[in-house]
């Protein structure tokens, strides 16, 4: 399967990329890792005149502690080194879950979080968790940036409020509160090299007595983008984590989804699976306290 | 897992040695189709059908032919209309589309260009005008009245029907006691090979050809193109470089490789064509699937009386292996249990789809896996271990199953035994916790096909052995093909355990129709014992030669001297003829070095003794698989007979997740009767990786289509294989029966394996849950839903029901036997 | 219009020029390099046929423009014996029986390589998880993993006698 002709060049900035693509009237496509652009290009799905490679910008890679509550995550970063990182997994352990359980190691050591999120598919790993911690997107166009909250960048299926003329650089995240703990579970086929037919992400605040303060529960691949599960977290704020609880949890959780049916699996089975998911990583979090 | 050896009194075999083949590969520097390169090479591409019926009404080329760069573009007006494929009673293929295609991936058109963006920019300039036909993708839509017709010559679209009857199952099933009918059904399924075909085709300027193909079969092949290119025989050079994996799908011709041979013709260059993954898909030639109906009847102890098989193959487009295979499906299951009555009745009919062929355990893995299930719910019914119900009813050694097949040494006991000692059965069967099981399944398999494509007395093997003048090097040339399953290194074995030399002495050239004499190639598992066998007797042959010469030198007879260590053993009993053949040997050339002062003759020395007295020391020897054991009537089941037979037992242990349906394989205990492990290494490795390979094809392997025949998942990462994490633990126990009809009594190992596995696993999530998957692949959700199903029930066990359609191709097909029947007995 | 790249492969220095369009396993097989050891199976990143190390990290080659790997350190199979000596890595993979077809295993040594440059004492679970994107159709991956274990002790003992 080989590629389609196009003009290649990488950008030295972030501002030359941005000009670059706004020039091309989005007939030009950027690449970072390149795992999902090269397969998008080798099966036509996507056919770009140029691509900009933004591989060369340092500035959007690397992770850092902003202020006391704020963490900024660069696009950049890998699924690898999103999950080697320490401080990822100690502050975001579903992030650095997901991200872990991406593809392979090769596609891992390439594949960008920056290109995760922009790919917008509603089986995506880490837009679950960063819905879950309440991550900020910055997308910088010709003129200004702006912040654009996770929980409203896709909108649907393979698209987002990205416009052509602009790249997505940072992923800013509140750093959660002390008792936060969060797990993201996928289901799929393979023990690995899966794109999730269901994802459960859910994260739990609690208190010293094991009542949950603050619940953010994120379903994905069971609806044209990710979709919170608010019933289920308003029936478990205020309430001691148990397993009868966790099963109530499970079974409201499905009330928020709206799978479909295709190859992979039926709607009614992904319902089963968001109900098992949602209990399971609810047990899973009691298990760790 | 390294699995323990019994004494044998061999130097060489029975060994673990490095393969040959191997050290090319650990550098990269092996060579495969795709890596061969001439300067002035093209590269072709071809124009596959993106519709799944049609009638191609013209082909305009003429755009093609005009980018630069592009050398030649070809359709069937320049291919002709010659059919071929593999079974000669069924030729129905032809090199590039003739009038219609029948399969989304057909092949239309072909274009060989300067480099590989050219020529597939040149397929896009194609125009192809089709009448699209009505398609049809379900065997039930092919048979039903007013279908429309896939190829002329089969207006039923019914590629083949067999009525295979041995004994009476009337009788049987009216005395008893215990009577069963089940149903089950699995999926097409791909090879999914890590190497793609690939074929570099290159003309001399006689125009001779020279194709080399990533192919399990040479020979085959060899004669397919002769036919397809109208030219004689030896004119055509077929050579398999090194090979990525065959398993079946590459065990006989493919249009590129005629495409090839065409574009090569036709511009005079060299021309190499790669497919790419989709096209390895729409190729195919892999696993039919399959609707069986299983009616089974047991005494009260539970010894099975009789069973009639109904049986329907869903071949695709083209007929490929797929005879075959129909015939597999019933006379497989005639061993390795004694099973007195058996009725098969099979179909294959066509489909607008890739056309299935054969895969790995051809024709005995599906059936395999119904009767299995359904050998486990009769153990059920009667309150029976199925361990023990298997080992009641299993056929020993120099038995006859009831259509005529001679078992030799058949381990079926030891199997069942070995596997459940290891495993701990009865520690763990029906005392493990709810969600939590252990099944059994067993196989039987051929060890070569007794019978070939040709209908004559034709060797199936021929094996020469050529030693070098100076007697340093023996070199096997044999036609046989290596795929990575190790054949290279067995002759390699056996001719230096009947030489007394070491594997490094002698040199393997193999799959090259040019340099080697004919051998049938890599499929039904015939290479170990029949290449083997052949082998075996080139290599005697050679030292007969060796140790008459050496008798009548010595003036001694023949049984005092061996050959062994790279020596003449018996010629230190005569000092003085020693030193004379020493004396001349050294002065015939200063370049003999080390020529050793004292002790017997070296296979060296003697040879260069030979070769001055007579020249090269040539061996050849063949095998056919000659008189089978004799049966009055065999009604079709010559496809089935083999010079031997293995037989496997597997027992799976697994957890289901009982919220999700998720099944987790935790360990597999395998013992496998190989008859002797000639290569100990390359025997655990493919017992390991065929059982993997069947449970891959449980768990995760199915071709999904769309309803215009499009493959819907047609990478691997949609197809999805095992990979290193989906893998259980292992515990492989080789049983070694001694064959007495295989060469140092072994026999086959690379099918085998993979056919117990299936039912194994079918067994354990039975034993786990109650829930019984009759429907390939075993996946969670099927897991949970009939789990569901059987909580609403309110029964201890709930078996999966096949699909509507598939139960009225079954009354069809019943329909059409009984009709059949009925006009036989008049 | 071609690209001129430099880059360092296998630790000698190359000029290419390359398509734009041209993946990194292209260029490595092409007629400027002739590094055939690396294979093509699946050209979507599936498989891991096509696994060589960039910058000391496992990539699939199929899904890297070769002109992105300008200025970047590639290591293939080819690279894996030094001076004719075979690697421990090559020398456990042909002893232990863990190539069969041979087409895997290009990519799987070099897996095998970057994840025991990084976990020189891996448990079996960690050397599983380093093969989870290399797909072999022959093995059942028993011996490739035997093969590894084998090649990380052969390499904690040597630098233990170090």
């Amino acid at each position: 399967m080989i590629l389609p002709r196009f003009e290649y060049t990488a950008a030295s900035t972030p501002e030359e990329a941005i000009s670059v693509i706004a020039t091309h009237e989005g007939k030009a496509e950027i690449m970072a890792g390149g795992t999902d652009i090269m397969v998008n290009m080798k099966r036509r799905v996507v056919h770009p005149d140029l691509v900009v490679s933004i591989h060369k910008l340092d500035q959007l890679r690397g992770f850092d502690q902003r202020s006391k509550d704020q963490f900024r995550i660069g696009v950049l970063n890998t699924m690898h080194d999103i999950a080697a990182s320490g401080k990822v997994t100690n502050h975001f352990p579903a992030l650095g879950t997901a991200a872990g359980g991406m593809g392979s190691p090769q596609i891992r050591n390439r594949a960008t979080i920056g290109g995760n999120l922009v790919s917008s598919r509603p089986a995506a790993d880490t837009i679950g968790p960063l819905i879950g911690y309440g991550a900020q997107v910055r997308l910088q166009g010709l003129k200004d940036d702006r912040l654009v909250p996770m929980e409203n960048f896709c909108t649907g299926p393979g698209e987002c409020v990205l416009f052509d003329n602009e790249i997505m650089t940072d992923i800013l995240l509140d750093l959660p509160r002390p008792n936060t703990h969060g797990v993201y579970l996928k289901f799929g086929t393979r023990e690995t090299m899966e794109i999730s037919i269901v994802s459960v992400t859910t994260i739990l605040t609690l208190d010293d007595n094991g009542v949950c303060q603050e619940a953010r529960i994120v379903l994905g691949a069971v609806a044209p983008t990710f979709v919170r599960a608010p019933e289920t977290e308003r029936l478990l704020q205020g309430k001691r984590l148990s397993e009868e609880l966790a099963s109530q949890a499970g079974e409201l959780a499905q009330q928020s989804c709206n799978p479909i049916t295709d190859t992979r699996a039926s709607a009614e089975y992904r319902r089963m699976l968001v109900s098992a998911l949602t209990r399971k990583s609810i047990l899973q979090i009691i298990s760790l306290k | 897992m390294a699995t323990q050896a019994t004494p044998h009194p061999y130097a060489v075999i029975g060994k673990r040695h490095i393969r040959k083949d191997v050290p090319e590969k650990a550098t990269g520097s092996a060579k495969y189709t795709a890596d061969i390169a001439f300067p002035d090479m093209l590269e072709g591409a071809v124009l596959c059908s993106p519709v799944a019926h049609a009638r191609i009404l013209n082909i305009d080329t003429s755009q093609a032919k005009q980018l630069p760069g592009v050398k030649a573009v070809i359709t069937a007006n320049d291919t002709g209309d010659i059919l071929w494929g593999h079974s000669p009673a069924r030729y129905d293929e032809t090199t590039l589309a003739v009038n219609k295609v029948r399969h989304v991936g057909d092949q239309i058109a072909a274009v060989a260009a300067i480099d590989e963006q050219t020529a597939k920019e040149a397929l896009e300039l194609i125009k192809v005008d089709y009448e699209e036909l009505p398609a049809v993708f379900d065997p039930i839509d092919a048979l039903a009245k007013g279908a429309p017709v896939i190829h002329d010559r089969y207006p039923d679209n019914i590629t083949i029907q067999v009525h295979n009857h041995f004994g009476d199952v009337d009788k049987a099933f009216a005395k008893a006691h215990h009577i069963r009918t089940d149903r089950f059904v699995n999926s097409k399924t791909d090879g999914a090979m890590m190497e793609p075909q690939a074929c570099v085709a290159k003309p001399d300027l006689s125009g001779r050809l020279t194709l080399w193909t990533s192919t399990q079969v040479s020979h085959y092949v060899q004669r397919t193109l002769a036919i397809a290119l109208k030219m004689p025989v030896d004119h055509i050079r077929v050579i398999a470089p090194n090979v990525g994996g065959g398993f079946g799908p590459k065990a006989s011709t493919h249009p590129y490789e005629p495409i090839t041979c065409f574009l090569a013709k036709m511009t005079r260059r060299p021309v190499r064509l790669v497919l790419d993954r989709e096209q390895v898909f729409w190729h195919n030639r892999a696993r039919h699937k399959y609707v069986h109906e299983m009616k089974t009847g047991v005494d009260r102890e539970g010894y099975l009386l009789a069973l009639d098989h109904l049986s329907v193959l869903d071949g695709g487009a083209y007929s490929s292996f797929g005879v075959i295979t129909t015939y597999y499906n019933g006379s497989l299951l005639t061993g390795p249990y004694r099973l007195p009555n058996m009725k098969y009745d099979g179909f294959r009919v066509y489909t607008n789809k890739p056309a299935s062929g054969s895969l790995r355990g051809h024709g005995g893995i599906t059936n395999r896996a119904c009767f299995e299930a359904q050998l486990d719910m009769i153990a059920q019914d009667l309150n029976m271990d199925p361990v023990e119900l298997r080992l009641k009813n299993k056929m020993g050694s120099n038995d006859v199953t009831c259509c005529g097949y001679y078992t030799g040494n058949l381990s079926v006991g030891e199997c069942l035994e070995a596997a459940r000692d290891k495993s701990k059965w009865a520690e763990k069967k029906g005392k493990l916790p709810l969600g939590k099981g252990i099944g059994v399944g067993t196989g039987f398999f051929v060890s070569g096909a007794g019978a070939c494509v040709y209908r004559s007395e034709v060797p199936h093997s021929t094996v020469m052995l050529h030693v070098a003048d100076d007697g340093s090097q023996v070199t096997a040339y044999s036609g046989s093909n290596e795929l990575g399953q190790g054949s290279d290194t067995v002759i390699a074995m056996i001719a230096a355990e009947v030489l007394g030399l070491t594997v490094d002495d002698i040199q393997v050239v193999s799959g090259d129709t040019g340099r080697c004499p004919v051998d049938l190639g890599a499929y039904s598992s015939r290479q170990t014992l029949m290449t083997g066998h052949a082998t075996k007797k080139a290599a005697e042959a050679v030292r007969t030669q060796i140790l008459e010469a050496i008798a009548d030198l010595f003036q001694m007879p023949v049984d005092a001297f061996t050959l062994r260590d790279g020596k003449v053993l018996g010629t230190e009993r005569n000092p003085e003829k020693l030193k004379l053949i020493r004396d001349k040997y050294r002065r015939e050339h200063r370049a003999f070095a080390d020529v050793p002062k004292e002790g017997p003759l070296t296979f060296q020395e003697v040879n260069r003794y030979l070769y001055n007295q007579s020249g090269q020391v040539i061996g050849k020897g063949t095998y056919s698989p000659g008189e089978i054991q004799e049966f009055k009537d065999w009604k079709g089941s010559a496809v089935g007979s083999s010079p031997a037979y293995s037989t496997q037992t597997c027992i799976a242990e697994v957890t289901v997740d009982l919220d999700t349906g998720k099944l987790t394989v935790d360990k597999v205990t395998l013992a496998h009767d190989c008859g002797f492990a000639l290569n100990r290494t390359a025997v655990e490795g493919q017992m390991e990786g065929s059982m993997c390979h069947g449970l891959s094809e449980t768990l995760f392997e199915q071709m999904l289509f769309d309803d215009k025949g499009h493959l819907i998942n047609r990478t691997l990462g949609d197809y999805k294989i095992a990979t290193a994490l989906d893998v259980p633990e292992l515990d492989a126990i080789i049983i070694e029966a001694n064959e007495p009809a295989g060469p140092f009594g072994a026999k086959e190992v690379g099918e085998g394996c993979i056919i117990p596995i299936l039912p194994a696993i079918i067994n354990a999530i039975n034993d786990a849950c109650g829930a019984v998957i009759m429907d390939l692949p075993v996946t969670s959700e099927k897991i949970l839903m009939a789990l569901k199903a059987k909580e609403d029930a309110k029964t201890d066990r709930f078996i999966t029901e096949i699909p509507p359609n598939a139960l009225k191709l079954l009354d069809i097909a019943r329909e059409i036997s009984q009709k059949w029947e009925q006009n036989f007995k008049k | 219009m071609k690209i001129v790249i430099n880059l360092k492969i296998n630790g000698t220095d190359h000029e290419l020029l390359v398509k734009p369009n041209e993946t990194l396993v292209q260029a490595l097989r092409g007629a400027q390099l002739n590094l055939t050891g690396t294979k093509q199976a699946c050209e979507l990143g599936d498989c891991g046929a096509c696994t060589v190390l960039m910058n000391g990290r496992a990539v699939n080659s199929c899904l890297v423009l070769a002109a992105q790997a300008d200025g970047a350190e590639i290591e293939t199979v080819e690279g894996l014996a030094v001076e004719g000596q075979l690697s421990p890595i090559q020398d456990a993979f042909m002893e232990g029986g863990a190539i069969q077809c041979g087409f895997c295993s290009p990519g799987m040594m070099m897996s095998a390589k970057a994840l025991l440059d990084e976990t020189p004492s891996p448990t079996r679970d960690q050397i599983r998880h380093g093969i989870a994107g290399n797909l072999c159709r022959c093995t059942g991956y028993y011996k490739i993993v035997n093969a590894i274990e084998t090649a990380a002790h052969h390499c904690s003992s040597k630098e233990g006698k170090n």
